[in-house]
């Protein structure tokens, strides 16, 4: 029997290609940065075009340069996805040269060194947007809103404008915190547009929720014991607003949402999301808000090898162990 | 890589993300609109109230306030009903001594005269202070004065000849009001509202209201958009004008071209026929003391005589309380007519209640130009005033008050009111005056006021 | 009966339903039952797991129906073929099965007259012990026809002499889009349970229980009332229905056992030993209680013609059946470019020659699927391939290290554990082939059961005629096989006479 063009099994696979799943995430960025458009105006919708073609720029050119792959065959979407999530956590008024900054960053230093897509350790969006948050504190303060807001103007991408200090949110009211209606970053405020993104992935199945919803919770219940050692004051409101105002959730959807770096196992996964959340809350009175949020994913991201090698060494001494009993 | 099919259903999903996310955004951002103003609208009662108590504050947008970079912000107080009450100016001047004084000022919306001062907290090293007891003494001696001001001070007496006499005499105080008698081809009957202080005008109003009472004022609906007119809309030129008329204090100096224009007030493009000559009828009501509460007696009496009622009764009042109604069918009541039965004038209501009461019809006693053969003629009424000077100065409860020269790049023809700087407080006095001043010189390039 | 529990494998959250493919069978349609009467049946000696059958028949013979035509050899690990189909002997040669078997082949063309042997008839009040019994199932041929091929009579021996308690019967079709086995329960529902009943008795076990899957609604109620029907004729049995996740690989011992028993069978141990429990498909049931009741031996069995080319057709077809008889049987329209996969979409193997490929045994569904091209990129480390894998292994680290050369690590951590069963390769957004990887390297240290899930990828690397009792991983079962297998007489299934006994005693 003739059996040299044979294929092997399996026959069939599942639809949820790796550009299928860096599509998904576009996706369901869509309405973070309708959101941002809508309320930044053209210099968000330039901020996103330019850090998504850079970033695919950078990576072409790295890869080009490595010749590690021709190319041409693949396109490597996960660079659109990553550039995307870097100028979505951007303040609106960012020069583009803080933009590349964090872009030439997590490309060559958290991408390409690591040997391309899917191979970095930490998450490129993550670690670009938290080199330049350390780099340049100043440039990164940029949250004109209302009426100092305007839709059309353009200065602020060339020339960085007057640091304000970052909004309190304190006294914003719960339709505010859910649909965004305040000063803050082009895409991690509006609570509504992160959530339909997040149901989106979910129902493509195309994230793994151990991680953001253990992070998510650990916050919300941590949040109001270290707002009790700071102002003696226990009440859950706080922990609403943090969760709402600051980011977090945006974070949590798509940065520990990410399949790449996060721990794939149920139990690491879950570890992960709680150590997340308290790192963030134990960093949080000393460094800024979005450093506070970032580094420890990054720290995760270190671990995510080691701590997913664990749980599933763990798991099979258990049963190992067990089996040991019975005999 | 992925299937024409896949691609589709993928593009599809992704637009009707977009379309959500749109939905949900703009959704939201109605929603919790609301709340924001709200917010911001406490914020600015919270900083503002004591300048000035509006009902809602809305923060001015203007290229003209790029050249000022000691203001930080300009904000129009609006009433309940949405008309606008004065400017809240927040900014921060230098001192003689070159520190910064922050402070809100408020002015008038109409006659731009100072309605409340306040200093902002006092912030940073640098920080000009000044106490309570001063910013009392300062405030009693500069509310309610029209802005730009300049001090009176007795350091430089030989600067005295430059003190200017008033334009326009003998006015009494009071409100005059004077409206037209008929309505225009848009059946609009114009109106003046004049407010005479201390012998000057302080406060001018020209509008016109609709003898279609459905329809808004002209002003109003020039802000809708329901009344256009070229150049700018009429609600700012009227406004203009007005400002200009107490700039120079006489109708006259308006410069009516013959086809009811006028080149000197910029931005006013429409014909002010109507306004110079409403506007002389309130000056002659001024100077015979006739108020506004007499001229609305006397429109009565026009009605009453032809009709046997008064406007309640017939009801042309509106909700102004301004008589809607046109007296076109009954021109010979107000008309004057020449030996060729010419139309060469309309008489003023002071007149024609007095043809009607039998009263005999008096020019005020300090007119003493006037001409007793036009005399009826409100037209031909002309002020007495120095042709050959400018600028204004204060009443002439003083002869001897002093002038400062030109004082924060204003000259003086321009200063409105001049003040005593509050005793021992010399500089602060001076400082706020700056503040005010500065005022002054931003609401100039933000009308685009243009003051002969 | 059914309790609320859901048995499954698998402990993740959120995507541990990737691999259930009812919920995304679009084209199984309806379950569809035919019946074939192919021109020409091509009968492999060796369907099953163990020693191939000598011929018994020469070329110009004529056959018919139910005739034995494969005999095992003496005191070998065998057990007898039977033709579906009536006619002439046309040819005796060797032929090479897909997965890799050489072995003697009889093709008979058919003549259409069905004339069937006599014996083939309804057994009258039959009582047998349960040595006879298992004798005729070991003479009517009957193998695992769930894929692993192990004569039954030889297992059933086995669980006798292990004292099980409890007799499983393996509902569980979780292979994609095929739908055989749960024809069998849906149009014999009786059959199955019977056969399930006689045989638990046989072994001496006291609990016969039903896996289904929880999504299969009419099986579970066919099963429930054959069950209500018979349950007055085996007071000694308890029947129980356990409800499982419809999840790819369920079927498989090993994961039932961790499924059922929370117990993670080591290689080489058995459900007998560690579960006293024993497993068998209900296909095989069905074949039981035909062989028990109307005396016929195992010549036709019920196949899946299916895949996303494929109407989804259920077929009885005779045992030997070539698969291009069956697809235009069941009126496939066969793209030329279409994939003819000879077992399931994930763990069978392509065929390239349908003519001459027949149906076996231990056949249950032929897939028909389209030339999808799988995308390549790099691997993006996602995990979800040891998300997914059954035997919890992390696939991607694995291949990692067999690729780094590494195959000691890659022994440690569980390469050899592999049972490969697709889903890893199935899951990978990267299109990484890791289930040949990984498999055939498993393969290399353990001789895999012919036929059955993990066959395909590791047949390659073995020799056909490897296949003895004493090279396979898992030996002490086998050895065990081999000790009980008796010398049985040497004769057809007409030839069994059937004293009538009392029923066998527990």
């Amino acid at each position: 029997m003739i059996r040299d063009s044979r294929q092997l099994a399996p026959f069939i696979h599942t639809e949820k290609s790796a550009p299928y799943i860096y599509l998904t995430f576009l996706a369901a960025l869509v309405p973070c940065v309708v959101y941002g458009i809508f309320y930044y105006g053209i210099r968000a919708a330039i901020l996103i075009l330019f850090c998504m073609a850079s970033f695919v720029l950078i990576d072409n050119l790295c890869v080009r340069v490595t010749g590690r792959r021709s190319g041409g065959d693949y396109f490597d979407l996960s660079s659109l996805v990553e550039g995307l999530l870097i100028a979505l956590m951007l303040p609106p008024d960012t020069t583009l040269v803080i933009a590349l900054t964090a872009v030439l960053f997590a490309s060559i230093v958290t991408k390409q060194i690591f040997g391309g897509a899917g191979s970095n350790i930490i998450n490129p969006a993550c670690a670009g947007r938290l080199f330049i948050e350390l780099v340049w504190p100043s440039g990164l303060q940029g949250f004109s809103y209302g009426e100092t807001n305007s839709k059309f103007s353009l200065i602020s991408l060339v020339v960085q404008q007057q640091p304000e200090v970052s909004p309190s949110y304190e006294h914003l009211s719960l339709a505010e915190l859910l649909s965004g209606n305040y000063p803050g970053l082009i895409g991690t405020t509006c609570f509504i547009c992160i959530l339909v993104g997040a149901i989106f992935l979910t129902l493509k199945g195309t994230i793994r929720l151990y991680s953001p919803i253990s992070y998510l919770v650990t916050i919300s219940v941590l949040y109001p014991v270290t707002m009790l050692i700071e102002t003696r004051s226990f009440s859950f409101d706080g922990s609403l607003i943090y969760l709402l105002s600051s980011g977090a959730f945006f974070v949590a959807v798509f940065i520990m949402g990410d399949l790449t770096t996060m721990p794939s196992r149920f139990a690491s996964g879950v570890f992960a999301g709680v150590v997340c959340g308290i790192l963030t809350l134990v960093t949080k009175p000393f460094v800024s808000p979005m450093v506070s949020l970032l580094a420890p994913v990054l720290a995760v991201n270190f671990l995510s090898f080691v701590l997913d090698f664990f749980s599933k060494t763990l798991s099979r001494r258990k049963i190992h162990s067990r089996e040991v009993d019975v005999s | 890589m992925m299937t024409h099919a896949q691609l589709k259903q993928f593009i599809a999903e992704a637009v009707i993300l977009l379309i959500l996310g749109a939905v949900l955004v703009i959704g939201g951002y109605f929603i919790s609109q609301d709340n924001a103003n709200k917010r911001v609208q406490n914020e600015y009662h919270a900083r503002f109230d004591i300048v000035l108590d509006s009902y809602s504050y809305e923060k001015v947008k203007s290229k003209a306030l790029s050249n000022f970079p000691e203001i930080k912000g300009v904000y129009i107080g609006y009433n309940a009903s949405g008309s606008p009450e004065g400017y809240v100016v927040d900014l921060s001047v230098k001192s003689p001594d070159n520190r910064d004084l922050s402070m809100l000022v408020a002015l008038d919306y109409e006659s731009t005269r100072i309605v409340g001062l306040s200093l902002n907290p006092v912030t940073g090293d640098n920080a000009y202070t000044i106490s309570e007891d001063e910013m009392n003494q300062i405030k009693d001696r500069l509310i309610g004065r029209q802005i730009p001001m300049a001090f009176i001070t007795d350091k430089n007496p030989d600067e005295d000849e430059n003190a200017e006499k008033i334009t326009v005499g003998g006015l009494k105080d009071g409100v005059y009001y004077a409206q037209r008698l008929f309505d225009d081809r848009n059946k609009y009957i114009d109106y003046v509202e004049m407010e005479v202080e201390n012998g000057v005008i302080i406060k001018v109003k020209w509008d016109a209201f609709c003898t279609d009472t459905t329809n808004q004022d002209r002003s109003e609906a020039s802000l809708r958009g329901a009344y256009e007119i070229s150049g700018l809309d009429w609600a700012t030129q009227s406004y203009n004008l007005c400002h200009a008329l107490l700039e120079c204090q006489d109708p006259d100096r308006l410069a009516m071209k013959s086809d009811g224009t006028t080149d000197i007030v910029a931005g006013v493009t429409c014909d002010i026929r109507p306004f110079i000559e409403l506007s002389k009828e309130c000056i002659s009501n001024s100077r015979a003391g006739y108020s506004k509460t007499d001229y609305m007696r006397g429109l009565n009496m026009m009605l009453f005589h032809l009709y046997q009622d008064n406007a309640e009764g017939l009801e042309y009042l509106n909700k102004d309380g301004h008589i809607v109604f046109s007296f076109e069918e009954t021109p010979e009541l107000y008309t004057i007519y020449d030996d060729n039965e010419a139309v060469i004038g309309y008489m003023g209501v002071r007149q024609i209640e007095s043809i009607i009461t039998g009263k005999p019809y008096t020019e005020s006693e300090y007119d003493n130009r006037q001409n007793d053969k036009n005399g009826d003629v409100q037209i031909a009424n002309t002020g007495d005033y120095d042709a050959g000077e400018d600028g204004l100065i204060t009443s002439g409860n003083s002869d001897d008050q002093i002038l400062t020269d030109s004082i924060d790049d204003l000259p003086m023809s321009e200063i409105a009111s001049l003040v005593e700087p509050a005793p021992n407080a010399y500089d602060q006095t001076r400082t706020v005056i700056k503040a005010c001043n500065t005022c002054y010189k931003f609401l100039k390039e933000y009308l685009k006021w243009k003051v002969t | 009966m059914a309790d609320r529990r859901r048995y499954s494998f698998y402990r993740g959250l959120f995507t541990g339903d990737v691999l259930n493919f009812s919920k995304r069978s679009p084209f199984v349609k309806e379950i569809m039952f035919e019946r074939i009467y192919p021109s020409k049946i091509i009968l492999p000696m060796k369907m099953h797991y163990g020693v191939p059958a000598v011929p018994a028949v020469k070329v110009g013979d004529y056959v018919r129906v139910g005739q034995c035509v494969g005999v095992p050899e003496k005191g070998s690990f065998s057990v007898p073929v039977h033709s579906g189909v009536s006619g002439k002997v046309t040819d005796i040669s060797d032929i090479r099965l897909p997965n890799g078997i050489l072995t003697p082949a009889v093709t008979i063309k058919n003549d259409m007259k069905r004339t069937r042997l006599d014996s083939i008839r309804p057994r009258s009040g039959f009582k047998l012990s349960a040595s006879e019994a298992i004798g005729v199932i070991r003479d009517a041929g009957i193998c695992g026809m769930g894929g692993e091929g192990i004569p039954t009579a030889a297992k059933l021996r086995r669980a006798r002499t292990e004292v099980v308690k409890d007799f499983l019967v393996n509902c569980l079709q979780s292979e994609p889009y095929s739908t055989s086995d749960l024809v069998a329960i849906t149009e014999y529902p009786d059959y199955v349970v019977l056969g399930a009943s006689a045989c638990a008795r046989a072994v001496g076990a006291s609990r016969c229980v039903f896996l289904i899957s929880d999504s299969r609604k009419e099986q579970r109620r066919a099963l429930a009332n054959s069950i209500a029907r018979i349950k007055d004729d085996f007071r000694d049995l308890e029947f129980d229905i356990k409800l499982f996740r419809e999840r790819f690989p369920q079927g498989y011992y090993r994961l039932v056992a961790r499924a059922l028993y929370g117990k993670n069978l080591a290689l080489g141990e058995t459900l007998e030993t560690a579960c006293s429990a024993v497993l068998f498909n209900c296909s095989t049931m069905l074949a039981c209680w035909e062989a028990l009741s109307d005396n016929i031996p195992m010549m036709s069995r019920i196949v899946s013609v299916t895949g996303d080319a494929s109407g989804g057709h259920n077929i009885l077809v005779p045992v030997g059946t070539p698969v291009s008889e069956v697809l235009t049987n069941s009126q496939d329209i066969k793209n030329s470019s279409d994939r003819i996969v000879w077992g399931n979409c994930l763990t069978g193997i392509e065929i390239t020659d349908p003519e001459n490929t027949p149906i076996v045994k231990t056949t249950s569904v032929i897939s028909v699927v389209r030339r999808a091209e799988v995308p390549r990129t790099p691997c993006i480390h996602c995990g979800l391939c040891s998300e997914c894998c059954p035997m919890n292994l992390s696939p991607n680290t694995i291949f990692e290290m067999l690729n780094q050369g590494l195959s000691q690590k890659a022994a440690e951590e569980g390469a050899r554990e592999c049972i490969a069963c697709g889903s890893c390769s199935y899951v990978c957004p990267a299109g990484i082939n890791l289930t040949t990887a990984i498999a055939s390297f498993a393969g290399e240290g353990r001789i895999i059961e012919t036929n059955s899930l993990l066959d395909n990828s590791s047949a390659e690397d073995r020799p056909a005629e490897d296949i003895t009792p004493s090279y396979v991983g898992e030996a002490s079962l086998l050895e065990d096989y081999a000790k009980d297998e008796e010398d049985k007489s040497k004769s057809s299934p007409d030839a069994i006479t059937l004293p009538f006994e009392k029923d066998k005693e527990v």
